[in-house]
């Protein structure tokens, strides 16, 4: 028995440390498998958010310079205008803008745009009244930080400092915290505005 | 033609056409969107943001006050340094328009874009103003990215100043930051020029070479410096296909020849092909507005000859007889005929009637145009008198031809067709020959070949006798002929009797003319004609018987008497008398120094004694060094071959042939340089001592050395010792009523006299004056060497001048006459001498005073 014993354990631990090392090379195996795996995934990861952000980065810049295409064109028209109304023709110089407000191809960016620069318009001729229409309008449609600005432009300009001072309030309130970070110069801007009205 | 413009060539930005959201096209050129230098945009300029361009903004300097303002504030700005400098540049960048560049923080700012800039900003049409204004595109500044300047979308209502232009607002700059506001254009361009580009020929033939030129000329206000150009072939040539290209300096009002290029029409062309060159120039690479000039072409031909005219030409006498030989006096007829023979019509033949070689005249016959149907065969036949002078040589040839010429003509397809072009064989008389039979021809002519002939020159006369009718030598007929030339000066009658049994032929009569100028030399003849006379004449013929002579008779000759057997016409006759004028021909030379024109140089020149001796000298003008002219230069020599002495004489080859110290641009083909004033030159490099010079209006010895000015100057007889240095700018004439000389030395560089006249107005000599030790310039003036009124005569202006020192002056009358007298005529009247005192002089005067242009030139005195 004892015989029939030693020669089967003999050989069983010669088949065990066979399995063993096998086992062993088949985990490494398994590991470097997983490692890849994740790495590969873990890369692929990474590239797809670059990817991601480029793009993301890329439809801003492009969102950004069609904006910015608009606003030239808008700007554009209000410099022909407010050559108009300085030379008195004021109600030419509203007209262009109010067309250009108007044409269907014009986009709520741009008509907010016009609206305000159509109030600063009115508002350098002395128009407070009219000024103040267009700038409500175009408060109506943005209701940011800029347009809330322009109203406290006008009442400031009008002489009625308490409605000034609310709307410059509503403006720094609108600012958000990246832009009072990115923007201090700015925000000090309208800070000062909000002290003169509450002067 | 239109203008063509290449935008996108040079590297030029392009319009960039923008299809308005508002419904408007407009062009935009100028691009702030965007970071202008390094990328930033509104969402990344972050915490480091400084909404200002410059802390006080156009409030600094007072910079809105005026353009000039603004252009002092802006350079103050560029050379400051940092973000202020970076601001500027982005401010001048953007009012011209150019686009931003992303990653070019460091971007420069040419001084051609810094005169692009200021030539925008001073046009009159450019308008500036501070007004409220409002926008909703700001700009800013953030130290990120290096440093960069970018635009953002914001309200902004607030003083401004504002730039029109024609009325129409182009640019914003916000007055209490300076920052650019709006996104408008910016400033047109403000430099102004155009340019021309020619061909040689407007047709050519395959092989045949055609030279393209191409001028740009500043017709603005501004300088240009390194404008850029390159020229190319249409269409749409570019700079990297350009043929040839480059920088050209331009002041206003300048035009230069940038490119001449030659170009062989190409031997496989297709007929009908057009090669179009044109120039393009801009203000630099970035400018948005390069000019370009109207193609200039040539057009293949289609080579073959398409028509014959068939042309030939005849001459007649008045009844339309054909001759051959006229004499001077006659009138004669040449009569063209151009007949179509061609199988085609030919429509618009341009043709022209041209005077052979050796004809006396060669007239600018108007080019005539006429249509000639092949059908009808319509032949053109001109007809045209002319009477041969008077002075014709004899044995000369008077020539016509007609030729169609080089006008162009078109087959069905428009295509310009090559032109046989053809000539008459010439239709010539020959002067001289009488023609046979008829009455006696006799006349006289002067054949000397130039007038007026000189005192000491030979003077030739032919005169022609042909005696019709005679019965030949026999008993009672002719027996000789007395001709007598009779040379008459003034009305002093002098002869020269010839007997010669042959009347008919040409007897010629040299003249020296010896005599002073402004008489009038005259030959005649007059001729005898004698006929023999025959008797009986009783002779002894021997002794008779007893001793006592015996008388015989013979018919014999027993001599002439004039009378003329054999013809009802007379035994006498004389020719009409033909003369001459005896004249001063000036001559001058230029010692010491180069004879330099802008014009033409042309003298004149004899030989002297009536030496007519092939390669005897001739004497004339000339320079002794460098003869220089901008056109042509004739029978006037360099010194090379003169020979010693005041006569000094130029040899045959010196008057007719090219010569390596003479320059001209006559022919054109070794011309082609150009040179400017000295006149000016040297009056510049003087002027710049006028401001602050004593007045005067006078010139004395006793005036200390220095530099004056004078109203006017008048200066008689003047001589000029140590130290006697004077510039003198006269701002009027000046008149030489005496001799002005340096006295003897010893004299140091320092010391030595002279006399500078700077005149603006004329320089007159008075005739007494023999010598002016002198400067005498005047650019815009003239010198008159002899200013006296009415006409010169041997008497009048007959005294040499010599000017020691340089002259350089806009014009010269030579009215010196001396030489006219006989002995003296090789003599020049006038001798201008580049004397070295005058160097030496100069270079003392401006060791102190700063250079002069013509100073410390060296000019190595060659002989060839």
């Amino acid at each position: 028995m004892a015989r029939i014993i030693k020669v089967p354990t003999h050989r069983w631990l010669k088949t065990n440390r066979a399995r063993r090392i096998g086992t062993v090379i088949i985990a490494l195996i398994i590991l470097a498998l997983i490692a890849v795996a994740s790495y590969a995934g873990y890369a692929y990861v990474q590239a797809e958010q670059a990817r991601k952000a480029r793009d993301a980065q890329q439809a801003i810049e492009t969102a950004y310079k069609q904006r910015y295409q608009e606003a030239i064109d808008v700007n554009k028209v209000a410099a022909v205008a407010q050559t108009k109304a300085a030379k008195g023709d004021i109600a030419g110089a509203t007209q262009d803008m109010l067309a250009a407000v108007n044409n269907p191809a014009t986009t709520k960016d741009a008509r907010i745009m016009l609206y305000e620069l159509l109030a600063y318009t009115l508002l350098n001729s002395s128009k407070y009244d009219d000024a103040a229409t267009y700038a409500a309008k175009a408060e109506d449609l943005a209701k940011d930080r800029k347009s809330a600005k322009v109203l406290g432009d006008i009442a400031l300009q009008k002489g009625d400092k308490p409605l000034a001072a609310k709307w410059y309030q509503t403006a720094i309130d609108r600012f958000s915290a990246n832009e009072k970070s990115q923007m201090p110069e700015l925000y000090t801007e309208y800070m000062q505005a909000l002290a003169e009205a509450k002067k | 033609m239109t203008l063509r413009m290449r935008i996108a060539t040079l590297g030029i930005a392009a319009l960039s056409v923008v299809t308005s959201l508002l419904g408007a096209s407009t062009a935009m050129a100028v691009d702030v969107g965007y970071g202008f230098y390094s990328g930033a945009y509104e969402g990344t300029y972050g915490s480091t943001y400084d909404l200002k361009m410059f802390e006080n903004g156009l409030y600094e300097d007072n910079a809105s006050s005026s353009k000039e303002a603004l252009i002092g504030f802006i350079n103050k700005k560029l050379n400051a340094g940092g973000k202020e400098s970076l601001s500027a540049r982005y401010i001048v960048f953007n009012m011209l328009g150019v686009a931003h560049t992303s990653g070019g923080h460091t971007k420069t700012l040419s001084d051609t874009q810094l005169l692009d800039w200021y030539a925008r900003i001073r046009q009159p049409g450019v308008t500036i103003a501070v007004s409220n204004y409002a926008a909703t595109i700001n700009t800013g500044y953030t130290s990120r990215y290096n440093g960069d300047i970018f635009a953002f979308i914001e309200p902004v209502n607030a003083p401004t100043m504002l730039f029109y232009y024609n009325g129409n607002l182009v640019y914003a700059i916000k007055m209490d930051c300076a920052n650019p506001v709006g996104g408008l254009a910016g400033l047109p361009s403000g430099w102004s020029a155009n340019g021309t580009s020619a061909v040689s020929q407007a047709t050519a033939t395959a092989g045949q070479t055609v030279t393209f030129t191409h001028t740009i000329t500043n017709t603005g206000a501004s300088p240009f410096r390194s404008l850029t150009w390159f020229t190319g072939w249409a269409p749409a040539p570019n700079s990297n296909t350009a043929i040839d290209r480059g920088g050209v300096d331009l002041d206003p009002g300048a035009s230069k020849k940038v490119s001449s290029y030659d170009f062989k029409l190409p031997m496989d062309g297709k007929p009908g092909t057009k090669y179009c060159q044109a120039v393009f120039f801009a203000r630099s690479d970035s400018d948005i507005s390069p000019r370009g000039t109207e193609y200039a072409c040539v057009t293949l031909m289609d080579g073959k000859p398409y028509w014959d005219v068939n042309p030939f030409s005849t001459v007649t006498d008045a009844g339309g007889g054909a001759i051959s030989s006229a004499k001077p006096g006659d009138t004669i007829y040449f009569t063209h005929t151009l007949k179509n023979v061609g199988a085609k019509n030919v429509n618009g033949l341009q043709y022209l009637q041209k005077w052979g070689d050796g004809s006396p005249t060669n007239p600018s016959d108007p080019v005539k145009t006429v249509d000639m149907p092949a059908s009808s065969s319509k032949d053109v036949v001109v007809r045209e008198s002319y009477r041969i002078p008077t002075t014709a040589s004899a044995g000369s040839k008077i020539c016509q031809t007609v030729s169609n010429i080089d006008n162009e003509l078109v087959n069905a397809q428009s295509i310009p067709l090559a032109q046989k072009l053809q000539t008459s064989t010439p239709a010539c008389v020959t002067i001289g020959s009488v023609p046979p039979g008829g009455s006696d021809q006799i006349y006289s002519f002067y054949t000397g070949g130039r007038t007026p002939v000189v005192p000491g020159e030979q003077a030739t006369w032919q005169h022609y006798i042909s005696i019709a009718n005679l019965p030949s030598t026999q008993s009672g007929s002719f027996d000789h002929m007395d001709i007598i030339i009779h040379r008459t000066i003034d009305g002093q009658d002098s002869t020269t009797a010839i007997s010669s049994s042959n009347p008919n032929g040409w007897q010629n009569a040299y003249q020296v003319v010896e005599d002073q100028i402004n008489r009038s030399e005259c030959s005649w003849f007059e001729y005898k004609l004698y006929t023999q006379t025959w008797g009986w004449v009783s002779y002894q013929s021997g002794v008779d018987t007893k001793g006592n002579p015996v008388y015989s008779s013979s018919y014999q000759y027993t001599g002439s008497t004039l009378t003329r057997s054999g013809s009802s016409q007379g035994s006498y006759g004389s020719g009409v008398t033909q003369c001459v004028d005896i004249g001063k021909r000036p001559k001058f030379q230029v010692w010491g120094n180069d004879l330099r024109t802008l014009a033409n140089v042309q003298a004149t020149w004899m030989r002297p004694d009536g030496d007519s001796t092939p390669g005897a000298p001739y004497y004339g003008s000339w320079s002794e060094y460098g003869m220089f002219a901008m056109g042509s230069v004739f029978t006037t020599g360099n010194k090379q071959n003169v020979s010693s002495g005041a006569r000094a004489t130029l040899s045959t080859s010196d008057l007719t042939t090219w010569h390596p110290l003479t320059f001209s641009n006559v022919p054109s083909s070794v011309g082609g340089y150009s040179m400017t004033s000295e006149a000016t030159q040297l009056d510049a490099s003087f002027r710049q001592w006028y401001d602050g010079a004593p007045s005067i209006s006078a010139v004395t010895p006793g005036m200390p050395g220095g530099v004056y000015r004078a109203s006017s100057l008048n200066i008689g007889d003047l001589s000029l010792g140590v130290g006697n240095s004077y510039v003198i700018m006269v701002d009027g004439d000046v008149t030489i009523n005496g001799n002005i000389t340096y006295k003897t030395g010893p004299y140091s560089a320092a010391s030595l006299p002279q006399l500078v006249i700077v005149a603006s107005g004329n320089i007159n000599i008075a005739e007494n004056v023999t010598r002016i030790d002198s400067w005498l310039i005047a650019k815009s003036g003239t010198l008159n060497t002899c200013n006296v009124g009415g006409s010169l005569s041997a008497s009048i202006c007959n005294k040499q001048l010599r000017i020691n020192g340089p002259v350089a002056v806009n014009r010269i009358i030579m009215n010196r006459t001396y030489g006219s007298d006989k002995g003296t005529s090789g003599e020049p009247a006038e001798i201008y001498n580049y004397s070295s005192d005058a160097m030496a002089w100069l270079r003392a005067f401006s060791a102190d005073r700063g250079r002069i242009r013509s100073v410390y030139t060296v000019e190595v005195p060659v002989r060839y």
